[in-house]
C-alpha cells in the first residue's frame, strides 16, 4: 500500500468500530485478496486501537507513555507499533485489562493454568457475539461447511462455566444440533459410538482436544463404526495433561482417518485459539492458518521485540479488532512463524500463522489443559 | 411428546414439546405481561430446536413463542429432507396457523413464500414478517446452487445447503404450486389484507434487495414494510453477528405491530447460551414433556 501524507487519512482507513460488525455479517470474507485484506484489516485494527485507548485509561497511559496514538496507524507495516498487552498481564485479573465495554453484559472468560496462574478476559456481549461470529464464519467459509443444520459431537462439556474452551464448545451448541459428550468431568466414549453409529449416512462435524479425538477413533474403529465421507474432525487446543501420548501431527491424523474410516487428510483440522484472542483460525484444506482480515499476527524478536520479517521465528504477537471490552493487541506466550502465500491451493492468500512451541514457563498454560485434567485417563 | 391435535383445544397455557395437528411443535411461555402469540417458522433445513435464539428473544421481550418441523424437514416431524416441498410446508403453516390464531407470524427465508400462500385468502389479517424472505425462487434457488433448475433439468438428487434433495419433484412441486418467479409472490401478495414486513439484508446474494422494495412498491393488498439491513450473507443461522441483526429487527417490528410501546431488550449472548444449556439438561433429565 502507497505511504499517505502525513497529514492526510484516506477515508476508508477512516472505519468506525460498528462497520466491523457489517464485515463479520459479509459473504466471501476469507477469500479477499491480501492487498484487500491487508487494507480492511488495518482500517478495523486502527478502529479498534482508538477505541482502547479512549475507553481504557491504562492502555491509554501505556500508549502515551511510548509516544503512540492510532493516527500513527497509516500503512500494514505501522501496525508493528500498537503497543502490545503480555498474555501474563491478563493474570493479574480483569480489572487490569478491562476497557469501558461496549454493553453492560461482562462476562469473565478464563483460561486455566496452575499455581494460581488463572487469565481472566472480561468479554461483553459484543465481543461475545463477534468471537462466535468468527467461529460461524471459520465453519461456513473455511470448513466449507454449509449445511443449515450441522450435526455437531462436541467431546466437551454442556456445563462450561467460564473456562474458555469448554465454553466455547458449549456456545457452539446454541447455533448448531448436537450433543455434548462431557458430563460430570467424565467422558461419554460410549455414548458417543452410539450416536455417531446412529448418524450412519449423514456427515458429521467432531470437535474436540487431541486425546479425546483419538480415544473417540479407536472406539469407532473397535465398533466397527464408519462416519460419512463428508464428515469432519476439528482438534481444539493440545495434549496438556495426555502428553505423554502425544503423537506427530502426521501421525495422529492417520491414526484418527484410520479410526473413523475417513478418506484423506482434509477430513481433519487443526484450529488456533488462546482464551485472550477473540478469534478462531481454522486450518484450511491445506493445513494452513490463513489470518481473517481483521486479526494481524506478526512475530517479535524475543530479545528486543522487535518486530521480524514475514517467515521468521520469533514471539507471536496479535492485533485483533473484534474485542470491545479489552485491547485484543497481546503479545503471546507462543512461537511461530507468520508467513505471506500467494497461492495456496485452496485459493487463499495473504498471511499464514504457524505455531511452533510455546515459551518454556514453570506453570502450565492453555484452557486444553483443564479440559484435559477432566478428562483424560 | 404430548398430543393436541384438537385445533379447538386451548393452547393458551402449554409450554415445552407438543404434537400440534401432527407435526412437532414447541410452545415456549412468555416472560413477564404476555403481549401475544408469535409463530416461528424455520427455513430451509433448520429445525424449530434451532430456531431457539429468535425464540428465547421474543419470549423474553413478552412473547409466547410456538415453532413447529414441517413435515419432510429437518427436525422431530415425519418424513425425510429428500421429499421436501413447498406445497407441503405451506399446507403445514396453514394448518399451524388455524390451530394456533397467533398474533403475528415470522417467516425465515425460503418460509416466506409458504407463509404468504398460508395467509393468502384469510379473513384473520394476521401480520407476517419475514426475515430474509424470499421473493423470487428462481433467483433464490440459482444463486444458491449456481444452476437454474427450472431451465436445466436436474437430477434426483441435489444437494441443497448440504441437504440431499430429490430436485426434479422439488422443482416439478415449486412449478405446481405457483412458487417460481417474482411474479408469483406478487400474486399471493395480492390475496393478502394484513400488513407484511419484510426484514432484507441489502447484500443478500440469495435475496435481491430490489425485488424486495419492488415487492413493496407494487403490493397495494395490505401495507407492506421494508427494513433494511447491512447484511451481505443469507446464513443467519451460522453467525450470531448476521443472526442478532435479523433478530433485533424482527423483535422490534413484533413490538410494534401488537401496539407495544416496549423498545424491546436483546438478552446478552451468554443468557441465551445458558438458557439452551438448561433446556437441554432439563430435557435430558426428562423434565420436559416429550
Amino acid at each position: 500500500m502507497a505511504a499517505m501524507a502525513d497529514t492526510e487519512l484516506s477515508p476508508a482507513l477512516r472505519a468506525d468500530v460498528g462497520e466491523l460488525d457489517v464485515l463479520l455479517a459479509s459473504s466471501n470474507i476469507s477469500t479477499m485478496t491480501a492487498a484487500q485484506a491487508d487494507e480492511v484489516r488495518l482500517r478495523h485494527i486502527r478502529a479498534a486501537v482508538a477505541w482502547h485507548i479512549e475507553r481504557n485509561e491504562g492502555y491509554r497511559r501505556f500508549c502515551a507513555g511510548r509516544g503512540f496514538s492510532a493516527d500513527q496507524l497509516r500503512r500494514t507495516e505501522d501496525l508493528g507499533r500498537v503497543p502490545l498487552l503480555p498474555a501474563a498481564l491478563f493474570k493479574r485479573g480483569a480489572a487490569v485489562v478491562a476497557s469501558v465495554p461496549a454493553d453492560t453484559a461482562v462476562l469473565d472468560t478464563t483460561s486455566s493454568g496452575t499455581q494460581g496462574t488463572v487469565s481472566v478476559v472480561p468479554r461483553d456481549d459484543l465481543t461475545l457475539n463477534r468471537f462466535f461470529a468468527t467461529l460461524g464464519i471459520g465453519t461456513y467459509e473455511v470448513l466449507d461447511q454449509q449445511r443449515s443444520e450441522l450435526k455437531v459431537f462436541n467431546l466437551g462439556p454442556l456445563e462450561a462455566g467460564h473456562l474458555w474452551i469448554a465454553y466455547v464448545m458449549s456456545g457452539v451448541a446454541l447455533f448448531t444440533d448436537g450433543q455434548c459428550y462431557v458430563e460430570d468431568d467424565a467422558f461419554l466414549l460410549e455414548a458417543l459410538v452410539r450416536d455417531l453409529a446412529a448418524a450412519d449416512g449423514t456427515p458429521v462435524l467432531v470437535v474436540g482436544p487431541p486425546p479425546l479425538v483419538l480415544d473417540a477413533a479407536a472406539a469407532c474403529r473397535a465398533a466397527g463404526v464408519v462416519l460419512h465421507p463428508e464428515s469432519l474432525l476439528l482438534t481444539i487446543g493440545g495434549w496438556k495433561r495426555a502428553s505423554g501420548r502425544m503423537l506427530p501431527r502426521d501421525e495422529f491424523v492417520g491414526a484418527v482417518l484410520e479410526g473413523f474410516g475417513l478418506p484423506d487428510d482434509t477430513s481433519v483440522r487443526d484450529t488456533f485459539n488462546m482464551v485472550e484472542l477473540n478469534t478462531v483460525l481454522f486450518e484450511c484444506a491445506q493445513h494452513r492458518l490463513h489470518l481473517p482480515p481483521w486479526l494481524h499476527a506478526e512475530t517479535k524478536d524475543p530479545r528486543t521485540l522487535e518486530p521480524l520479517a514475514h517467515g521468521q521465528n520469533g514471539v507471536l504477537a496479535f492485533l485483533d479488532a473484534t474485542p470491545t471490552s479489552y485491547p485484543g493487541f497481546v503479545l503471546s506466550d507462543d512461537f511461530g512463524t507468520v508467513e505471506r502465500v500467494s497461492d495456496c491451493a485452496c485459493g487463499r492468500s495473504g498471511d499464514v500463522l504457524r505455531l511452533d512451541r510455546r515459551i518454556n514457563r514453570l506453570e502450565g498454560r492453555g484452557c486444553a489443559l483443564k479440559l484435559d485434567q477432566r478428562t483424560n485417563r | 411428546m404430548k398430543q393436541t391435535e384438537d385445533p379447538t383445544q386451548d393452547l393458551a397455557g402449554l409450554t415445552g414439546r407438543h404434537r400440534l395437528v401432527g407435526l412437532a411443535a414447541q410452545f415456549d411461555a412468555a416472560r413477564g405481561t404476555e403481549l401475544g402469540t408469535a409463530l416461528i417458522v424455520s427455513p430451509f433445513g433448520v429445525s424449530a430446536d434451532n430456531m431457539f435464539l429468535p425464540a428465547f428473544t421474543l419470549a423474553s421481550n413478552g412473547f409466547r413463542v410456538v415453532r413447529f418441523d414441517p413435515r419432510n424437514h429437518v427436525g422431530r416431524s415425519e418424513g425425510d429432507m429428500y421429499d421436501f416441498r413447498i406445497s407441503t410446508t405451506a399446507e403445514d403453516v396453514a394448518a399451524v396457523l388455524d390451530a394456533v390464531r397467533p398474533d403475528l407470524v415470522v417467516g425465515f427465508s425460503l418460509a416466506a413464500p409458504a407463509v404468504l400462500r398460508a395467509l393468502a385468502g384469510r379473513s384473520d389479517r394476521i401480520p407476517a414478517i419475514m426475515a430474509a424472505g424470499v421473493v423470487n425462487m428462481r433467483h433464490t434457488l440459482k444463486a444458491v446452487l449456481e444452476t437454474d433448475f427450472f431451465d436445466v433439468r436436474p437430477s434426483d438428487h441435489v444437494s441443497v445447503l448440504g441437504e440431499d434433495v430429490h430436485g426434479l419433484n422439488f422443482i416439478d412441486d415449486c412449478r405446481s404450486f405457483g412458487a417460481v418467479e417474482f411474479a408469483d409472490t406478487v400474486a399471493d401478495g395480492a390475496r393478502i389484507s394484513g400488513p407484511l414486513t419484510y426484514v432484507a439484508g441489502t447484500e443478500d446474494p440469495w435475496v435481491s434487495y430490489a425485488e424486495v422494495e419492488e415487492f413493496a412498491r407494487v403490493r397495494t393488498a395490505g401495507p407492506t414494510t421494508v427494513l433494511p439491513l447491512p447484511v451481505g450473507t443469507h446464513q443467519f443461522n451460522l453467525n450470531p453477528t448476521i443472526a442478532l441483526s435479523y433478530t433485533k429487527a424482527v423483535l422490534a417490528e413484533c413490538l410494534r405491530v401488537v401496539g407495544s410501546d416496549e423498545e424491546g431488550t436483546i438478552p446478552p449472548l451468554h443468557e441465551a447460551i445458558t438458557a439452551r444449556k438448561r433446556l437441554a439438561q432439563s430435557e435430558a433429565a426428562g423434565q420436559v414433556a416429550r
